[in-house]
């Protein structure tokens, strides 16, 4: 029994474990993402069985779309992003190039540093260096970057959720602009 | 302006190249100020002295005074087109020139069919001639257009001004309204290029046929089919690369803008309505699955072999059957009797208490109203103050009541 599901989807429940704790297997991941590549349909299919609902996103990415309410958590990473991202275009930088392509460093951060986004940080529940830091090691935990040192990090392919979740709220602007 | 002799334009162009690159940067409004510093920065060893220079800058008509402010230079258009040439840095020819180019094209071809019509050989060869001219700079702009493109788009590319995304969308946005988009209506749309084309071709394969005998007029109709026939397929090239250099940097930036523009929104949301402006949660959905309620595996294992040896006991009695406590009941005859003896009494319950040391509270009680009812004389309560009573571990507390003898 073991032998014969193992090979039909191997590392099964290594990969559920870290599905349902909400991370997101990338390339990077290696054996676990070529693992859920190869035996896709059957991945997802065993998965709707039980009641999960397997995405595989257009940038080649895996994750369990989940409704429970961790709102803390997705509200600080969510707001991290949103000032990384108005600071890149700000400075002139493509920010969807350069979140994927750059090494980011903790203390050249702009989030604590200027005033309005200090506010914004503090209504996250973010107030200090380290609550910024615990979102990152979060996010890390949830694999949309990987920590290169104790002060630097480096986004994976699953932060594009969020530049999606951008994209997502400049239209629905664009549409409620369009109606008035 | 004295005539130029190309000789010394060029030799002069030799020796102050840097000059003039720097000249043609700026190209329009340079101020005489400004201008004798080129001319001071860009100085060698052996050159003349910097009036001189300017002098010779005039005189060779490779600057002359601008018309709108006082002291100020601008460099003379063809001099500026002959630096954009060599330097590969055109300008975008719009629409609108295009047009112009069709529409001289029409009149020529008009031209070409009524000298056709004539016979008219010398006349078609000066038609054909200023149409190939119309038909080589079309061509030219055409790829000038499209070198501009590219280059616009590489230097937006490479962003070394740090321009914001919204300024480089802007930049994008004009090219491709100003050029892009009409140029591929009168390419794709409305195809009036083709129109025109097509009927100056038409014109020509009728002038070949025409003076199939007269050879010298005949090559000049070939010719000018070929230029057509060129033009055609550079135009529709020039536009195919030019859309091919453009349209990615346009999606990108139209993708990146509206990226920055939604961080944007969404600070500002959050800023004025606080996080419950955005239910971030719901939109990202990220899972967090736990288990709550399941046995771990060492438990479940305890628990089976808790079951395996598990031998069942024989359950409880419902109820035990108890021997009813005699000592605690009074027995009403007996407690007539001995209360109609013991009248009059100072103390109803003190007597029963007495007399009745193993009874339950509710039975003295019950005598005790028996006693208040009359049953064995009138009662009367002592103006004393309260009194307690134990009994059978509980306390009483009340003023003595007395009982008389009935007849007394």
């Amino acid at each position: 029994m073991e032998t014969e599901k193992n090979t039909e989807l191997p590392r099964l429940d290594e990969v559920f474990d870290v599905l349902r704790k909400g991370r997101h297997i990338a390339p990077e991941d290696a054996d676990l993402y070529f693992n859920l590549h190869n035996g896709e349909a059957a991945f997802t299919e065993l998965f709707a069985k039980l009641g999960f609902v397997l995405k595989k996103h257009p940038r080649d990415f895996y994750y369990f779309k989940g409704e429970a309410d961790i709102s803390d958590t997705s509200s600080r990473m969510a707001v991290f992003m949103f000032i990384l991202v108005e600071t890149l275009a700000d400075s002139g930088a493509s920010a969807e190039e350069q979140i994927m392509t750059s090494l980011f460093f903790v203390d050249k951060l702009e989030h604590l540093r200027r005033e309005r986004y200090r506010d914004i940080m503090l209504e996250a529940g973010m107030p200090t260096e380290e609550e910024l830091r615990q979102t990152l090691r979060t996010m890390e935990r949830f694999g949309f970057l990987k920590m290169e040192g104790p002060d630097s990090f480096r986004f994976r392919a699953p932060a594009y959720r969020f530049l999606d979740l951008c994209m997502e709220l400049f239209k629905e602007s664009e549409a409620a602009e369009e109606k008035l | 302006m004295a005539i130029i002799s190309p000789l010394t334009f060029f030799r002069f162009a030799a020796d102050h190249s840097e000059l003039l690159e720097r000249l043609y940067e700026k190209r329009s409004r340079i101020a005489e100020t400004e201008l004798r510093e080129y001319v001071l920065a860009c100085r060698k060893d052996n050159d003349p002295a910097p009036q001189r220079v300017i002098n010779q800058l005039e005189e060779l008509g490779i600057i002359e005074p601008s018309p709108e402010a006082t002291a100020a230079y601008e460099m003379r258009r063809p001099v500026a087109q002959l630096l954009a040439y060599l330097l590969h840095e055109y300008r975008l020819t719009s629409v609108e020139v295009i047009q112009a180019y069709l529409s001289d094209l029409q009149k020529l071809g008009g031209g070409l069919v009524k000298a056709v019509a004539d016979k008219d050989g010398a006349g078609a060869v000066r038609l054909l001639a200023d149409a190939a001219d119309e038909v080589e700079r079309m061509r030219q702009d055409s790829r000038h257009s499209r070198e501009a493109i590219v280059a616009d788009v590489v230097k937006l590319k490479a962003n070394k001004a740090g321009l914001t995304v919204k300024e480089r969308l802007s930049r994008v946005d004009y090219l491709w309204t100003r050029y892009m988009a009409p140029l591929r209506d009168m390419l794709d749309v409305r195809k009036e290029m083709e129109r025109q084309l097509d009927s100056l071709e038409a014109a020509l394969a009728h002038g070949e046929i025409a003076f199939e005998t007269d050879l010298a007029v005949h090559r000049e109709f070939t010719a000018l089919r070929s230029r057509a026939l060129r033009l055609r397929r550079e135009i529709a090239a020039d536009f195919k690369e030019s859309i091919k250099e453009l349209l990615p940097l346009h999606n990108e930036l139209h993708r990146e803008s509206a990226v920055s523009r939604g961080a944007a929104h969404a600070l500002e949301l959050i800023k004025r309505g606080g996080l419950h402006a955005i239910d971030l949660t719901k939109r990202l959905g990220i899972s967090t699955w736990r288990a709550k309620g399941l046995f771990a595996d060492e438990a479940i294992r305890a628990y089976m072999l808790g079951l395996k040896g598990y031998t069942p006991k024989l359950p409880p009695p419902l109820c035990a059957v108890r021997a009813p406590d005699l000592a605690s009941l009074i027995q009403a005859d007996e407690f007539n009797a001995k209360a109609e003896k013991a009248v009059p009494l100072d103390d109803a319950l003190a007597w029963l208490i007495e007399q009745y040391p193993q009874a339950a509270p509710e039975q003295l009680l019950r005598c005790y109203a028996r006693f208040y009812y009359g049953e064995f004389g009138a009662t009367r309560f002592a103006a004393a103050t309260e009194k307690s009573y134990a009994a059978q571990g509980l306390s009483f507390s009340a003023r003595p009541m007395g009982v008389e003898k009935n007849g007394n």
